[in-house]
């Protein structure tokens, strides 16, 4: 009986420290993948708002560059402002310099817009 | 009988380790291998990213340069806004290019909205005495974008290339 007893226990032992270690490497797993999946979706939202930072500031730069009585059609995506004096494009924290004289500075929220250049200023208005 | 049951179950435990151990080893492996993959796949879309970026500035800055006025139109060092350096589309005015030629590198870089990126800007005329080069010098190792546009700079056809390069 004594035997019995003891030969589960060295059984049990090693299972015991499998699982323990078996447990160990899929919380390490789960936490890797874990930081993974929550860089990924930072990565995402970042390069979405960089993205849509650049194609927007350069929308602006295109309407100045190509003249007087330019239009653009831009479908916005994102909260978006306009710095006049600084010619920004900010959305989020994201700052895009472009090559254009805005009329003023504007405060945009997602939608369809128009760019157009009036005489060398560029003027944004809801389509 | 109660020692041969106790070195069996003994036995049957270690092959279970192992089994376990061999099948963890393995995928953890996998997971290393997939996870590499992945982060490659990070990397390169982040130089994809960039190299938009580049072309986008690369080109926004050029076409700005070659086809607009620059503002105020009749714009000098102390007072401009934006650069331009055409009299009209594609013809260059000789007095913008001299005042691009003098001002602060860091000042133009700045109004053509390149960011950290540097810059070299070469005006190749027909009679190389009209060629004109502004901007910094490439080093090596360093990633470039390079646009090209054919303007009428002082009475004849010249290629402008606009670099811009990141370290």
């Amino acid at each position: 009986m004594k035997y019995k007893i003891f030969s589960k226990g060295q059984v049990s032992v090693e299972t015991l420290l499998a699982i323990i270690m078996v447990f160990v490497l899929l919380i390490v797993v789960f936490l890797q993948n874990y930081t993974v999946s929550y860089s990924n979706e930072t990565l995402m939202d970042i390069y979405t708002k960089k993205g849509e930072c650049l194609r927007f500031a350069f929308a602006i730069s295109k309407a100045y560059i190509e003249g007087a009585g330019t239009s653009i059609s831009y479908d916005l995506k994102e909260n978006t402002e306009i710095l006049k004096q600084e010619k920004f494009v900010k959305i989020g924290e994201d700052y895009c310099r472009f090559l254009a004289i805005p009329s003023q500075s504007y405060s945009l929220s997602p939608s369809t817009y128009i760019i157009r250049n009036n005489n060398g200023l560029i003027e944004i208005s809801s389509s | 009988m109660n020692f041969c049951l106790s070195i069996s179950s003994h036995s049957k435990g270690q092959v279970s380790s192992i089994d376990i151990l061999v099948s963890t080893i393995i995928f953890i492996l996998i997971f290393i291998s997939l996870r590499g993959v992945w982060l490659e796949n990070i990397s390169e879309a982040e130089n994809g990213f960039y190299f938009s970026e580049l072309q986008l500035k690369s080109e926004t800055a050029l076409d700005s340069l070659v086809k607009t006025e620059g503002y105020p139109s009749d714009w000098s060092i102390s007072n401009v806004e934006l650069i331009g350096l055409a009299e009209k589309p594609l013809v260059l005015s000789e007095t913008k290019v001299s005042n691009l030629v003098l001002m602060d590198y860091n000042t133009a870089k700045d109004l053509l909205g390149l960011g950290s990126y540097d810059f070299k800007f070469d005006i190749i005329s027909e009679n190389p005495v009209n060629n004109v080069s502004v901007g910094k010098t490439l080093d090596a190792n360093v990633f470039v974008y390079s646009v090209k546009r054919t303007v009428v700079y002082k009475g004849g056809f010249a290629d402008v290339t606009f670099k811009v390069f990141a370290k």
